[in-house]
């Protein structure tokens, strides 16, 4: 069975393009984070997946089934902000309408309810919640089903470590219990806890981190920073002060970069490590906020 | 959807908003009762001024000395209002003693001079209309209790249901009950309920539903405050006082009670349309992805609305088809008893008019009416097309067009998926 077939998908806000011809297909079960840059369009493709947003072009099937058939909400849950609950309800009025319409026995609920600690504060309106309240009510809402197919839209925002170590924990279970989860996060320490199958969404295309070299990001300091964009591709270079630039990459290319400067007026005077892992492929493909 | 239904329902009203809201409506709405009491009130008293002025020189005065034309008629009325009783009477059974005796005989033509916007409106129809009614008062041993200025129970409700269920009545009464359903509509709270299992259908259902309950309460609401009202103010028309209605084309007189539950469920019904109208507009205009087709589309209902509005309120343009628009029927009192008071006020007018009728006259008209002056559905439309419009038209018409755009939101809902 196809969990998550996307064929060519295409959105655009004005000139801005979100997704460009996009193709994704998930077939096995799988935990799967979706990194990308505020704005670039996370949300965006997700609420396509949804059928909460309309693509300008392309198509989706969710569990063997097209996007615009209703019943795949039975097998699918997507948690979004927390701007969609009712403010003026409490919690327990958002499990009630879960509980009814998944039909969830209580005691999955009284069960994953007990297990993110919100049994305290259900009966207080959502108005008077924190944001790490909301976060864990919608977490619970989602997970409750136990559908076949989880999208959490950056469901770490937040969160206590407490809160974390506990959505952690449900996700790797409903993992093993055959179920697929797709997340959105800028909390890129987690998304590596959490999984390695890290998509990164750029330039409206989907990018494996498994098909990227594995890279390291360094902070290095040398007399003019911006040599290093006469040698290096521009995107791998983020200058951070006229001496001072963060490289991403593998750790032979930067030996063999440092061998290089060495003696030169261009000499590395000092380098250290700064990002490892999915940290540093993201900055390697976002890179970071540079000089003016 | 029972589910869905009972939060959304739940989530309305702890809503503030919907709470102050449907408060503003409740208290404008009694607030307008006290002054069109307080008004009533004033124009009953200057009438019955007028009436036993009008008594005294009657009484006085020698009718068989006019020398006029007008000889035969006020002979008749002579005769009639010579009648020591004919004060009591007249309060009691007035135009039922005048008819049976044949001793109120409209002079001249059949027609009142004037004519409505809507045609003309027949005197003698107009007449034989009250003695209908007078008949039945007597019958039942009422009193008579004049609806155009009825302040009491019943009839306050009776007179008043023209305001409430006037077209302006129909639109502030959705606009101020839909706030709450639009704010969800644009809201991201509705993309939570848009992805429960097999939800999208139910809650387009589910939110039209909420809202007929919501309207159906803030109307009953209304209307036991108003009953209230009236009763604390003394009132003592039964909730039986016959009403004298004219449905297709055929004179009716149903009970007080009737007439007001049934102008209310036609009042629901061209609230739920205006409602779904609006939904299907607003839907489409934000489905719309250029300003330009938007604009168009806003454009093209509000000439819609304003354009039927116009050709219907137009005199001899309505055809057969027209009759079957649902604009027609949304002032729902229009329907059973009228909502004009010009032919009340053309009627009060001839009776001045001493060169025809005598003055004598005065004292037939205004007070015990008892509707409105028989500007019923009759008179909207030209005889021929009369048949045409009828309760059932109405129920027809409203409830039909109801159906079809709830049909085609909660089929684009389910079949396509869409969020609307």
């Amino acid at each position: 069975m196809t969990i998550l077939a996307l064929h060519d998908l295409t959105k655009s806000f004005g000139r801005q393009v979100v997704l460009d011809h996009l193709d994704w297909t998930v077939s096995e079960p799988a935990i799967i984070a979706l990194v990308a840059p505020n704005g670039s369009g996370k949300t965006t493709l997700l609420d396509i997946i949804a059928n909460l947003g309309r693509p300008d072009s392309g198509s989706v099937t969710v569990l063997d089934r097209p996007n615009t058939d209703q019943s795949i909400y039975t097998d699918m849950t997507y948690m979004q902000s927390n701007e969609t609950l009712f403010a003026n309800m409490t919690g327990q009025d958002h499990i009630d309408l879960i509980q009814r319409s998944y039909g969830v026995p209580a005691d999955r609920v009284e069960a994953t309810v007990a297990a993110f600690g919100i049994g305290q504060f259900l009966t207080k309106k959502v108005k008077t919640y924190s944001l790490g309240m909301k976060q864990l009510l919608l977490i619970v809402l989602a997970l409750l089903p136990q559908p076949q197919l989880v999208m959490l839209d950056e469901p770490i925002n937040g969160l206590d470590p407490k809160a974390v170590q506990a959505l952690r924990n449900a996700l790797l279970a409903l993992h093993q219990a055959g179920s697929t989860v797709i997340f959105s996060s800028h909390d890129l320490a987690e998304v590596d806890r959490l999984t390695d199958d890290v998509l990164f969404l750029t330039k409206g295309r989907l990018v494996a981190a498994s098909s990227l070299a594995p890279a390291t990001t360094y902070t290095v300091v040398l007399k003019d920073a911006a040599f290093l964009r006469t040698i290096l591709p521009a995107d791998q270079v983020t200058l951070l002060t006229p001496t001072k630039a963060t490289v991403a990459l593998p750790t032979e290319a930067m030996q063999a970069l440092r061998q290089r400067l060495a003696g030169t007026d261009h000499e590395l005077l000092d380098v250290t490590t700064s990002r490892q892992g999915t940290e540093a492929l993201y900055f390697q493909l976002f890179g970071q906020h540079e000089i003016a | 959807m029972g589910a869905l239904y009972r939060f959304l329902f739940k989530s309305h009203w702890h809503s503030r908003r919907r709470v102050v809201l449907v408060g503003l409506l409740v208290l404008l709405t009694w607030s307008t009762w006290f002054l069109f009491a307080q008004r009533q009130g004033a124009e009953n008293r200057v009438l019955e001024q007028t009436q036993q002025d009008n008594a005294k020189l009657i009484s006085g005065h020698s009718m068989n000395e006019t020398p006029s034309p007008q000889a035969t008629a006020a002979a008749g009325l002579t005769t009639f209002f010579k009648q020591k009783t004919w004060t009591a009477r007249a309060e009691r059974d007035g135009a039922a003693a005048a008819f049976n005796h044949d001793l109120v005989i409209p002079y001249g033509a059949t027609l009142l001079p004037s004519t409505d916007r809507f045609g003309p409106v027949s005197f003698t129809q107009t007449l034989r209309n009250r003695a209908a009614l007078g008949k039945r008062l007597v019958a039942q041993h009422q009193p008579v209790v004049s609806l155009r200025y009825g302040t009491q129970d019943w009839a306050f409700l009776i007179s008043f249901l023209p305001l409430l269920t006037s077209i302006v009545g129909v639109l502030i009464f959705t606009v101020l009950l839909d706030v709450e359903e639009v704010s969800d509509t644009l809201s991201p709270r509705r993309r939570f309920l848009a992805c429960l299992p097999g939800q999208r259908g139910a809650l387009m259902a589910a939110q039209v539903l909420v809202f007929m309950t919501d309207a159906v309460l803030t109307l009953a609401l209304i209307l036991v405050g108003g009953g209230l009202f009236a009763w604390v103010r003394g009132g003592h028309a039964a909730a039986a006082y016959p009403i004298l209605t004219r449905l297709s084309g055929q004179l009716a007189i149903w009970p007080a009670w009737q007439v007001v539950l049934a102008v209310a469920a036609v009042f629901l019904l061209g609230v739920l349309l205006v409602y779904l109208f609006a939904r299907f507009v607003l839907t489409y205009i934000i489905r719309l992805r250029r300003d330009w087709s938007r604009l168009l589309l806003a454009v093209a209902a509000y000439l819609l609305v304003v354009g039927e509005a116009a050709v219907s309120l137009l005199p001899n343009l309505t055809g057969l088809l027209i009759s079957w628009l649902p604009l027609n029927y949304l002032q729902a009192s229009r329907l059973f008893y009228g909502t004009d008071y010009l032919p009340l006020q053309v009627l009060y007018m001839q009776a001045l008019d001493t060169s025809r009728y005598g003055r004598a006259s005065l004292l037939l008209p205004i007070r015990n009416l008892s509707y409105f002056a028989g500007a019923t559905i009759s008179n909207l439309f030209p005889p021929v097309q009369a048949s045409q419009v009828s309760l059932w038209a109405a129920l027809l018409s409203l409830g039909g067009t109801s159906v079809l755009i709830l049909a085609w939101l909660i089929w684009r809902a389910t079949k396509r998926n869409e969020l609307l």
